[in-house]
């Protein structure tokens, strides 16, 4: 089994030249923690999280038990950030595989890096993306075979 | 294949009225992100580090960032300023999704991804006993395709 035969193709990035204010909308929009961020030609240069633009961005208020959360926010999450770039605070070394990879291989790499989700390049460009749970689905779908076999 | 061959077990449980502050240190010391509530032998919830991300306790360093960089537990700085005060049950999941021990892998594979959840509380008679993550999961499924591997070049 290869990485391509597990990823998932279509991968939201935001551009390395977009201003915070338009990542940080994007992260609300997605409901995501995180995007890869590729330069103008698709290729992968790095990825951006909710916490490097700081923590409480525009967080959805999590049911009535947070209703703690807004003392902690005394500041504008995005207060300093102004003519900020993704580039700026996005980590440039990011795991990835090539679609040929062969799974085991891949899982071999998420062990070790302590993560779960990989992204897929070939080359530079990216193609996809492989999460921990596209790899759950994998294994309901070997362990369903095997519970009744044909 | 059962839950309990898979699980993680013995599993480290927190008590509702533990302080956060202390929960933190337990965490820290036994090197885990989250851990079951547990009540007078009773499940009451579940809570991890995203939950004290959530209310902005955790610096910079990760848990979100959890998918993209592997953050130890040496990186993880927790601010203790607004701990003090907040206990375990201020903070935790009450809504627990919870496995039986004797139940089948592909079961609890489906209740998991029913659920997009992480990690599975096992318990057997009403009792915590384990837990069953994503990261067991994944490595069972390399396991397996090692071993067709071996079969298919035998």
């Amino acid at each position: 089994m290869k990485v391509r035969d597990v990823m998932t193709e279509k991968v939201e990035t935001v551009l390395y030249t977009a201003s915070i204010q338009e990542l940080s909308q994007l992260l609300d929009k997605l409901q995501v923690s995180g995007v890869p961020v590729v330069d103008a030609d698709g290729n992968l240069v790095g990825v951006v999280s909710r916490t490097d633009i700081g923590s409480g961005v525009s967080d959805p208020p999590v049911a009535s038990e947070s209703a703690g959360g807004d003392l902690y926010q005394e500041d504008h999450p995005l207060a300093g950030l102004e003519g900020a770039k993704v580039a700026d605070l996005m980590t440039e070394a990011v795991v990835t595989v090539e679609p040929h990879t062969e799974v085991v291989a891949l899982i071999q790499k998420m062990e070790e890096a302590g993560i779960h989700r990989v992204f897929v390049t070939s080359g530079e460009e990216l193609v996809g993306v492989v999460s921990a749970m596209d790899l759950v689905r994998q294994l309901k779908k070997i362990l369903q075979r095997e519970a009744s076999p044909a | 294949m059962k839950v309990r061959d898979l699980m993680q077990s013995p599993v480290v449980t927190v008590a509702p009225d533990l302080s956060l502050s202390d929960m933190v240190e337990c965490f820290r010391r036994q090197q885990i992100r989250g851990a079951p509530v547990v009540d007078q032998g009773q499940l009451v919830g579940v809570i991890s580090l995203s939950d004290l991300a959530r209310e902005n306790h955790l610096n910079q360093q990760m848990v979100e960032n959890e998918f993209y960089v592997n953050p130890s537990w040496g990186s993880i700085e927790v601010e203790l300023r607004d701990l003090s005060e907040q206990k375990v049950a201020d903070l935790m999941t009450s809504r627990v999704v919870s496995v039986e021990a004797d139940s089948e892998v592909v079961e609890a594979v489906e209740v998991l991804l029913n659920h997009r959840i992480h990690r599975l509380i096992v318990v057997n008679r009403g009792e915590v006993t384990g837990i069953l993550s994503v990261t067991d999961l994944v490595l069972l499924l390399r396991n397996m395709l090692r071993g067709q591997d071996s079969l298919h070049r035998k």
